[in-house]
């Protein structure tokens, strides 16, 4: 028997990629901005999309991709509030990835869409290294997690254009410096926007449904 | 958790190329992995032996080569590895923390020892 040396030199994941190419082809035709969402479990993701989807009202229309291990809570949730969305179950997966994506996207209803919200599984870690052929990559982080997050977990921080810091009517039983969690933020990645909401009670929605709008315009 | 994925695309992409070079035996393959890709090389190395079993790959050895953050500074064009990495990705020249990404996101198969 001999011995042999053989190159491969591939990418791992290089599927992952084409099929965020992919997606992104099927949307830039489309006029639609592609939000992949990302958070720790319980940190308001579904609120977040219920909440802009109530701001917007009639300016701007928003369907879901909705991503959990299992069942379909989220997707029953948002079907209430009259929102296009499709449920994917990724059973023992901790991202999504570009392919469960490509799967479902033409399930949406494409061209009555000026937003697409992914909503990816709760976790700070896996999903920042798997792109889905977004746009633009938000981090929520809820102040009930602690201010030391962004120092903890800088990955998914410096990959985000934008980080919604969530629960802020929490403030008022939490003991949570908020500004060292924007310097965090800033220390990992300067040029991330960063806005502090309340998605149960809507403070702080306006500034973030701006950016959004104005990052829609950015694309068109 | 997410080693999985990769792990299986590792062995996919190995088991591919030990066939087109009708291999006997795959005995070593040799990764590329950078720093801030958050991928752990013996997590990998974990699964892969679970998932080699009863294939050519079977007992193979994964050889890591890790590649460090570097980051090229954006103001003074310093390339530089933060040094309280993940506390700060400010320049050590001039503090400027806006920068563009060199190299720590690899993840690749380079190449393989086999038995032919
Ligand atoms: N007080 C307060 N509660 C909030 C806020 N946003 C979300 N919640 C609550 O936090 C809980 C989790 O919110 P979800 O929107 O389901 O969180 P999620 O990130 O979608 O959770 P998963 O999909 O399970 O990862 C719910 O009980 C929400 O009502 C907020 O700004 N303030
Ligand atoms: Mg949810
Ligand atoms: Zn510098």
């Amino acid at each position: 028997m001999a011995k042999k040396k053989i190159p491969i030199k591939e990418k791992v994941r290089k599927g992952n990629e084409e099929y965020a190419k992919e997606n992104c082809r099927i949307l830039a035709g489309k006029d639609i901005l592609c939000i992949n969402l990302m958070s720790s479990p319980g940190a308001g993701k579904t609120t977040l999309i219920e909440v802009t989807r109530e701001f917007f009202g009639d300016d701007y229309r928003i369907a879901v991709i909705e991503g959990d291990l299992a069942g379909n809570i989220d997707e029953k949730r948002l079907m209430k509030s009259g929102i296009p969305v499709v449920q994917i179950n990724t059973v023992s997966m901790c991202h999504l990835n570009a392919y469960m994506v490509n799967e479902v996207l033409e399930d949406l209803p494409l061209d009555d869409a000026d937003f697409i919200f992914i909503e990816n599984i709760g976790n700070l870690v896996c999903p920042a290294g798997v792109p889905l052929g977004e746009d633009v990559r938000v981090v929520i982080l809820a102040i009930t997690e602690g201010d030391d997050k962004p120092a903890k977990y800088p990955v998914i921080f410096h990959d985000a254009d934008a980080v919604v810091i969530n629960k802020i009517d929490f403030l008022r039983f939490m003991d949570v410096d908020v500004a060292s969690i924007e310097e965090q933020i800033k220390a990992i990645n300067p040029d991330a926007s960063i806005f502090k909401v309340s998605a149960i009670n809507g403070d702080g929605i306006g500034e973030w449904a701006d950016w959004l709008a104005m990052k829609k315009k950015e694309k068109a | 958790m997410h080693e999985v994925t990769v792990t299986q695309d590792i062995l996919e992409k190995a088991l591919d190329a030990a066939k087109v070079n009708n291999a006997k035996a795959i005995t070593k393959i040799r990764i590329k992995v950078g720093d801030f890709t958050g991928f752990d090389p013996g997590c990998i190395s974990f699964y892969f032996e679970l998932m080699a079993k009863d294939t050519i790959a079977e007992g193979a050895v994964l050889e890591f080569e890790k590649i460090p953050l570097s980051l090229n500074c954006s103001a003074c064009d310093l390339t530089f590895t933060p040094e309280d990495f993940p506390l700060s990705f400010a320049c050590p020249a001039c503090g400027n923390t806006r920068n563009r990404l060199v190299s720590g996101k690899e993840l690749s198969v380079e190449d393989m020892e086999i038995d032919v």
